[in-house]
């Protein structure tokens, strides 16, 4: 136990940097500011923690919205959504996924169980796969989903500053996080697994831009399949 | 309202002795183990079914079940009518029967619509009759029987019975409690003895295998290294009730599903790949479509329990038997198609050995059979038949005495009567009304396990058929 203090201490100190009441930038932006809006009268602090409402698994129905926000669209222009077959499996699965259907089951099931995330993660690869090849296809940086802030070529070795970056903007886009600039905590494992991940796909051959693609993929997946994306 | 007119017995003390037996009864330890595993199935009968037919018969022949007689002032309320049912099985019964429609094994007797393929395995089957199943609401029944609770309104309460099973001995299997167009639940219970599975072998194949293109086995692993150390304080704040471990536990089990190589066992096709001749054959699974009904379920829980990929499963034997309208006409005949199917995967399972062992699957297995409750006794006027509270179950499994008949519905109306549970007989006085708590717990029992989860439906067990009461 003594050993766990310290590192007890220290989870504690890094999450306080995210505690929304705390002065300074807030790692969860709102479009009106930093959470609780600048004209809500002073928390007590002798009240908190604060609490909300319980955490849930999002919805089918919210999953359908997400995609194709975060996702954006495919190289065909339309919404990048789960597809298997050629139709969107999210209304072919939606009950296996636990949506009501009214009929026979009247209350929507939002466990996060294995079925649930087994389907997450074919979710997750088909979702990711397509938003890259739209990427592919789109030379300017701003107009990209996924790389927005680097070059199909780049990686940590040729370009650390902008993977950083780039991995920064996608916790924000996927989880709603905002990493402060210079926090590395949070990246750090993100630029691991891409660069495991390329390293890889590469298996020992020189490094091409099909295999940073496979680093980039495997960052989306390791996101989509998270449970910062999955509840709230 | 099962609980109210229970209560009232109670507190009237016309089941004094029972509740006496319910306060001081000991929940047992697991006995389970590797070489002697519980298994369970379950098998749910959708839409409420006219136990007349299969469980709860009544001699057609006979004056009073006529329909001059049934109907009548003062008459029985209880009218068979198998003269109406078109289906040629329930047809050919009836003329072998001098037209009584019963059909008798043993100790046991059965309706019409019951299948030679089932009744043949009597010495095994234990009949409980006159369940109270305290609803008329569909979802109310099912949840009611699938959980042992009585639910919250239409919201379940407690854990299903396979959920129960699964969390006392199905941890090192791969999918602990296979679920094949059932409803499950799990309030108390770990996460990973949740139910798992979906509406047909395809929804099982597709469980098992990766539906798209996999990463890469060097990326997966890198994949699974990240999220082995993810994190993030946003994780810890949403971790308060546990859902994020949760979370994590089911995606590990996803992964292991996935990573396994049983997909192959539900590669369901016909003409039958050259491992799965016998089991379809058995099954009398002889088109494509017999594999998205009853005969496909059948053989989803066959290769389930007996390859070991489950601790417990449960499946929809027959959907569709809502019948107010029509009775004559599909009832029988979805009935005896569903219980038909499962008549040939309990000979599929006596002849099968567990995990390719030296004993059998049948010997380790526990059974119940349920639907959410009866049909009346009579006709509507649309030639169906509407809901009706007395029902009734079949079970079986190595710790229940087979070839018995526990309680019985009165000749009069088909109303709950209530049973002695250590003699099984009807107690109208002294005895008690059987509810799916006495028939969980019973079950539970007979298995070695634990029932303590239903202690706030105050179970009464059933040693009547208890093979170690």
């Amino acid at each position: 136990m003594k050993r766990a203090l310290p590192l007890i201490f220290a989870a504690l100190v890094a999450c306080s940097s995210g505690d929304p009441t705390a002065s300074g930038p807030s790692l969860i932006d709102t479009p009106g500011g930093d959470s609780p809006p600048t004209d809500h009268p002073p928390l007590d602090p002798t009240k908190k923690p604060v609490t909300s409402a319980a955490t849930q698994r999002v919805s089918v129905a919210q999953l359908r919205g997400a995609f194709p926000v975060i996702l954006g669209k495919d190289v065909n222009g339309e919404d990048i959504t789960w597809m298997v077959g050629g139709t969107p499996a999210l209304d072919k699965m939606a009950d296996v996924l636990g949506e009501a259907d009214y009929a026979y089951v009247t209350q929507d099931n939002r466990d996060p169980s294995a079925l649930y995330l087994k389907f997450m993660d074919d979710a997750a690869r088909d979702v990711c796969d397509r938003a890259l090849v739209a990427d592919a296809a789109r030379p300017k940086a701003a107009d990209r989903v996924l790389l927005r802030f680097v070059e199909k070529a780049d990686t940590v070795a040729s370009n650390a500053a902008g993977v950083t970056e780039n991995l920064a903007y996608l916790a924000l886009r996927f989880h709603g996080i905002k990493v402060k600039a210079g926090d590395d905590t949070r990246i750090a494992p993100l630029r691991t697994l891409f660069t495991a991940a390329v390293t890889a796909a590469a298996a020992s051959k020189p490094v091409t831009a099909a295999h940073i693609t496979e680093g980039w993929r495997a960052v989306c997946v390791a996101l989509v399949t998270a449970p910062e994306f999955h509840l709230y | 309202m099962s609980f109210s007119r229970r209560r009232f017995l109670e507190i009237a003390g016309l089941a004094g002795g029972a509740v006496a037996l319910r306060s001081f009864v000991s929940p047992q330890l697991a006995q389970a183990s590797p070489d002697n595993p519980q298994l369970l199935l379950v098998c749910y009968l959708s839409g409420g079914v006219d136990q007349m037919l299969t469980l709860d018969p009544r001699d057609a022949s006979l004056a009073k079940y006529q329909a001059s007689a049934a109907y009548a002032a003062g008459g029985t309320g209880i009218h068979p009518a198998y003269d109406l049912v078109t289906d040629s099985r329930v047809k050919a019964v009836l003329a072998a029967t001098s037209g009584s429609g019963l059909q008798k094994k043993g100790a046991l007797t059965f309706g019409p619509a019951m299948p030679a393929s089932l009744i043949n395995h009597g010495a095994d089957l234990a009949v409980l009759r006159g369940v109270n199943m305290g609803t008329l609401t569909h979802e109310v029944g099912r949840r009611y029987f699938t959980t042992g609770k009585f639910p919250r309104g239409l919201s379940a309460s407690g854990s299903s019975l396979g959920t129960a099973v699964a969390a006392a001995d199905g941890k090192e299997t791969l999918i602990p409690n296979l679920t094949i167009s059932s409803e499950t639940y799990n309030e108390t219970f770990p996460t990973w003895a949740s139910g798992l599975g979906g509406n047909s072998f395809d929804d099982v194949l597709s469980l098992l295998k990766p539906i798209g293109t996999p990463l890469a086995t060097g990326i997966d692993s890198a994949v699974m290294d990240y999220e082995a150390i993810s994190d993030s304080c946003l994780q810890r704040e949403l971790n308060g009730a546990g859902l994020v471990d949760t979370f994590k536990a089911s995606r590990i089990k996803a992964r292991t599903m996935v990573s396994s190589t049983a997909s192959a066992l539900f590669n369901f096709k016909v003409p039958a790949p050259a491992a799965l001749v016998d089991l379809f054959a058995t099954l009398e699974i002889t088109k494509a479509s017999d594999l998205l009904a009853s005969k496909g379920n059948a053989a989803i829980a066959a290769q389930a329990l007996t390859q070991g990929i489950s601790q417990s499963v449960s499946i929809q034997l027959a959907r569709n038997l809502d019948d107010h309208d029509g009775w004559g006409d599909t009832h029988a005949t979805t009935l005896a198609d569903g219980l038909e199917a499962l008549g040939n995967l309990i000979t599929y399972l006596k002849k099968t050995p567990y995990k390719g062992g030296s004993s059998m699957t049948w010997a380790h297995t526990t059974l119940l059979v349920f639907s959410e409750f009866a049909r009346t006794p009579l006709l509507n006027g649309r030639a169906g038949r509407d809901h009706h509270l007395a029902s009734s179950c079949l079970v079986a499994g190595p710790g229940i005495k087979g070839n018995q008949i526990v309680g019985a519905t009165s000749d009069q109306a088909l109303a709950v009567r209530n049973v002695n549970p250590t003699t099984g007989k009807p107690d109208d006085a002294n005895g008690i009304a059987l509810r799916p708590a006495d028939i969980h717990a019973t079950l539970l029992h007979s298995m070695g396990l634990s029932y303590e989860h239903l202690s706030n439906q105050s179970p009464q067990l059933l040693p009547v058929i208890l093979t170690k009461p």
